[in-house]
């Protein structure tokens, strides 16, 4: 079936890639059809894309579902951001459908806004950010010892509060939350959670803004308390490190979800399975904090020769 | 004016490590955030300081229970602290001379509380209270590289609250023995991009209970308020404007120091503060920083005295002028030899004048006596942060400072003076484990001329966790406007009776700098280690030094002996070591030691002097929870004329958090090993100074919101 015309803000491609180039390709992959919706057009979204091709060969992509063909058994559809799983949503499918590259906050959030009744298929997501539990492990092996760690929350990312605090119970990490009412100034907040040894930042878009960020990490930095980010892109901002699910992690893992499928049986939302370690070197320098090797080391990568 | 160069300087490592994918447009995980730690805005890791440093914070100082900035200064390794009287501190970093300290530095948001008349910082009036008090760092080591003349010593940097980094509100009370009691409001308010913290205090210290055997009443206590207010502006991305404006009044209460003296010849003060800094970002790499300031003390230092009227002759001034030998013996009832012919045409002149009076010579004539002093400076920095390489890292810039002194009684006219000011130090990284720091500071005054204090260091990691240094630096005291043109005459007024029909009269006593004096001058070097543990959050550094001082202005300077020279020379040997450690579960510890040798040429510098010193504590905090502290301080004081101190703290603070508020309240226990402290007043003359008891409490509640 041909792909519907392009829109103005929409674009529709048709990737083909002989599949027996990819000798990594798993057999599996062969009897699912991967459509991918998408929203806008980025380089972070074409790496993503190039990435899901090497991975599961033949995909077809679109901005509009509907038009990314006609319901198959065999078919699963990826939102690759959270606008695109918003799109998704609305199409009214049927069919399985996972989230990418969202965050669980906005992934949580996009759900109950649109109405997961309207997508009358299963939805899973794979989150965006690494687990908590895989943040205060680096929490853990960064300081080797036992540590105070704050985190704000709002009512958007309170889901987060018991995986944290279970993450926090298994690396013997002393957890401080700070709950944040709306329209409440975030560096009041981050008082209350100024004797914490280490700020750990849990993906909130009314917390993290990118205005809040420099105010956050100004403020953390001139009191000498490191901020343990969920992004590369706040690494480099000035967090001092962050567990971090790459593309190629993130893909490597929506394979494993896909196989569930194939089996009858869909996986629950979930954090990322894959992730290592980003390190700011400079910010761990300038607050004296020692960064081992086993600590830039940390992560599960996936197996297959993948990046 | 900057912070620590050692601490505000930017490592020169890159911004972003190990990212290992390319950013996906997925919302908030990947957007893109600017850069806001930029290496111009990161802090120079200590391991790679040129100096040794202590950094004592915000919670350390509430853990411990330490209520004045003059007491955190014993948790300094080395540094000598004794508490004169309630408002004089005589604090200087290895010693030497107590009759007055000023060898040392101290900043507060980068603007000097170093005084220009007498070299002094009088610790108990600074423009800020404990609780705006971010952090303290104190460099140990000549610091004259990067700050200047009269950070010869060390240097110390207050560092108080950003507007931002405070509550909406918070009210501090507290009280506890010999008459302590402190109040303390601030609040805070934002508008848009701008952020502003008022504070106001007032504080009463009643100090100690006797001061020295002529004055059993124990008149010392100090009664401050405070207005301060910081704010702090984002202009744009890459602009800010900070501002802080503070009066600091209130009395400092003296004893008698003559026996004359009807009333205690108390100091109103009144000082002002003015200070703004403009700093922007040209790129990541390079930022300029424009600082200016303005402070203005001012004291009413006013008593009643009734010398005998024959001090007030015309000829006595004369003769004593002359010959103050002379002048004594006559006044003494002796008959003076030995002298000039001019000397013996005066003391004649002189014993006539006081056969004329008869009786009346011995009699007492009152008089308003007066010390006043008003200070001013006004100071403007240009500085400029570029990071030239991802290998080479450059401060550099140039200043100028005018300062003016008022005093009838100490200088003839008014006294003023500028020094200009370049500087520039360079942080260069060699290998990744080799940082070589070298840098320097020229400074011109008029009567001294250029002074360069020069540094070089070798910072080398030795592992992730180890690390050495070795520095060379040079530095200088510039002598003040007091020790180089004080003309000191007391003009009195009121005479009661009035001597020959006049009331405005003239004390005899008299005194003139001789002037040229030149600065002293510093030859530090220093072999330090430092290691970190991780595992033990804990943090140890070391230090070998070997600091030779010399050009020395070491006499006692007062109207009867102003003969000020450069004759004196200090080596102050030792060791020195600081330890800290965050265990986890909320323990904490620290311990800190210093071993001193000092060989001077003049027993005046050796007054100040404790061969070993040192403090350990230990504390357990959680938050929520209850907390508690044990810290032990001590000195062995073995200056001339100096007793041992010690003192143990127990402190205990419960807080908690209601809606919308924080509540903490703290009792700190305090044991005196002595009650009594002595320190050297002249030879052959020791003040002492007692509490009645050895022990002392203090209690405090703070409520923040």
């Amino acid at each position: 079936m041909k792909p519907a015309p392009i829109q103005r803000r929409s674009f529709v491609w048709r990737v083909i890639v002989g599949a027996a180039g990819l000798g990594a390709a798993r057999s599996i992959l062969a009897a699912s059809e991967i459509r991918i919706v998408v929203h806008g057009d980025s380089p972070g979204q074409r790496t993503a894309l190039q990435a899901i091709q090497r991975r599961f060969g033949v995909v077809r992509v679109s901005a509009d579902p509907k038009a990314l063909g006609s319901p198959s058994s065999s078919a699963v559809y990826v939102a690759t951001n959270a606008d695109a799983l918003r799109a998704a949503l609305a199409a009214e499918s049927a069919l399985p459908l996972v989230s990418l590259f969202s965050s669980s906050e906005r992934y949580w959030s996009t759900l109950q806004e649109i109405g997961k009744n309207r997508w009358r298929g299963q939805t899973t997501a794979i989150f965006a950010e690494a687990s908590p539990l895989h943040q205060l492990q680096l929490i853990a092996r960064i300081y080797e010892r036992r540590v105070s760690v704050g985190v704000l929350l709002t009512e958007a990312s309170a889901h987060a509060e018991p995986a944290l605090r279970q993450a926090a119970r298994e690396t013997d990490l002393e957890l401080q939350v700070e709950r944040v009412a709306p329209n409440t100034d975030v560096l009041q907040a981050l008082i209350r959670v100024s004797t914490a040894t280490v700020l750990l930042a849990i993906p909130d878009r009314s917390l993290y803004t990118a205005a809040n960020l420099r105010d956050i990490l100004e403020s953390t930095y001139r009191r000498g308390q490191p901020m343990i980010g969920f992004s590369t892109s706040m690494v480099a901002a000035g967090t001092l490190a962050a567990a971090y699910s790459s593309v190629d992690d993130t893909i490597a893992h929506l394979g494993e979800v896909v196989d569930s499928f194939q089996s009858g049986r869909m996986p629950e939302p979930q954090y990322p399975k894959y992730w290592r370690v980003a390190i700011n070197e400079s910010v761990a320098r300038s607050l004296n904090v020692v960064i081992s090797d086993a600590a830039r080391g940390m992560g599960n990568r996936p197996r297959g020769g993948l990046r | 004016m900057r912070a620590i160069a050692a601490l505000a300087a930017a490592s020169i490592l890159p911004v972003c490590a190990t990212a290992q994918h390319e950013h996906v447009d997925s919302g908030p995980l990947d957007s893109p955030y600017p850069v806001v730690i930029t290496p111009t805005r990161l802090r120079q890791a200590l391991p790679d300081v040129p100096a040794s440093v202590t950094v004592i914070t915000s919670a350390q100082l509430v853990r411990l229970g330490i209520t004045s900035i003059s007491e955190a200064l014993r948790l300094v390794p080395g540094m000598e602290v004794t508490r004169a009287s309630g408002h004089d501190w005589r604090i200087s970093y290895h010693g030497t001379n107590i009759l007055t300290p000023r060898r040392m530095n101290v900043l507060v948001d980068g603007v000097s509380m170093y005084r220009p008349a007498y070299s002094r910082v009088l610790w108990q009036q600074f423009p800020i209270t404990l609780i705006d008090v971010d952090r303290i760092e104190v460099t140990r080591g000549s610091n004259s590289a990067s700050y200047g003349p009269n950070s010869m010593l060390a240097i110390v940097n207050i560092i108080t609250k950003h507007p931002k980094d405070v509550e909406r509100g918070l009210v501090s009370v507290g009280a506890g023995s010999n008459e302590v009691a402190a109040a303390t409001v601030r609040l805070r308010k934002a508008w848009g991009r701008t952020a502003l913290r008022v504070t106001a205090s007032a504080e009463h210290d009643g100090a100690y209970d006797k001061l020295t055997r002529s004055n059993p009443q124990g008149h010392n206590a100090t009664r401050l308020k405070r207005l301060n207010a910081k704010a702090s502006s984002e202009l744009s991305a890459d602009t800010t404007l900070d501002l802080q404006a503070a009066f600091v009044e209130g009395v400092n209460e003296v004893p008698f120091t003559e026996s004359s003296q009807v009333t205690f010849p108390d100091m109103r003060i009144r000082d002002y503060f003015l200070a703004g800094k403009w700093t922007t970002q040209l790129s990541p790499n390079h930022e300029l920083q424009l600082a200016v300031n303005q402070t203005d003390f001012g004291i009413d230092w006013r008593w009643i005295t009734c010398p005998p009227t024959a001090t007030f002759l015309p000829e006595m001034y004369e003769l004593w002028r002359v010959d103050h030998s002379y002048a004594s013996a006559i006044l003494a009832g002796k008959k003076p030899q030995g002298g000039t012919p001019e000397a013996d045409a005066l003391a004649a002149a002189a014993i006539a004048a006081i056969r004329r009076l008869g009786a009346r010579a011995r009699a007492q004539t009152c008089v308003a006596a007066n010390h006043d002093i008003y200070e001013e400076r006004t100071d403007f920095e240009l500085q400029d942060t570029l990071m030239m390489s991802d290998r080479l890292r450059v401060v550099s810039g140039l200043g100028a400072r005018r300062q003016r002194v008022r005093s009838p009684t100490l200088f003839a006219k008014v006294e003023s003076g500028s020094l200009y000011r370049l500087f520039a130090n360079a942080e260069v990284k060699a290998t990744p484990w080799l940082h070589l720091n070298v840098g320097g500071y020229g400074e011109h005054e008029a009567r001294t001329g250029w002074t360069w204090s020069p540094r070089a260091a070798i910072n080398a990691r030795l592992t992730d966790t180890q690390s050495i240094r070795m520095v060379l630096s040079k530095g200088t005291r510039t002598p003040d406007l007091y020790e180089q043109r004080a003309d000191w005459k007391y003009h009195v007024s009121g005479a009661t009776p009035p001597l020959n029909g006049a009331t405005d009269l003239r004390f005899f006593q008299s005194a003139q700098s001789p002037g040229g004096l030149r600065p002293e001058r510093i030859v530090s070097r220093e072999l330090g280690y430092m290691l970190m543990v991780p595992r033990l959050g804990m943090s140890l550094d070391a230090k070998l030094f070997d600091d030779r001082l010399d050009h020395l202005i070491s006499e006692k300077l007062q109207a009867s002996d102003f003969k000020p020279t450069n004759r004196n020379q200090v080596r102050l040997r030792g060791a020195e070591l600081q330890a800290a450690a965050e265990l986890g579960g909320g323990w904490n510890g620290f311990v800190n030691y210093a071993f001193l040798r000092n060989s001077a040429s003049s027993p005046l510098e050796q007054t100040h002097y404790s061969r070993h010193s040192g403090a350990a504590g230990i504390g357990r905090g959680k938050e929520g929870g209850v907390s508690w502290s044990l810290a032990y301080y001590g000195a062995s004081g073995d200056g001339l004329g100096q007793n041992s101190y010690g003192r143990t703290d127990f402190t205990l603070a419960k807080a908690i958090t209601v809606p919308s508020a924080r509540v903490r309240a703290s009792a700190t226990l305090s044991r005196l090993d002595n009650k009594t402290v002595t320190y050297f007043r002249d030879f052959g003359s020791t003040l002492e100074n007692r509490y009645d008891s050895r022990l002392q409490l203090r209690a405090q509640l703070d409520v923040s919101f």
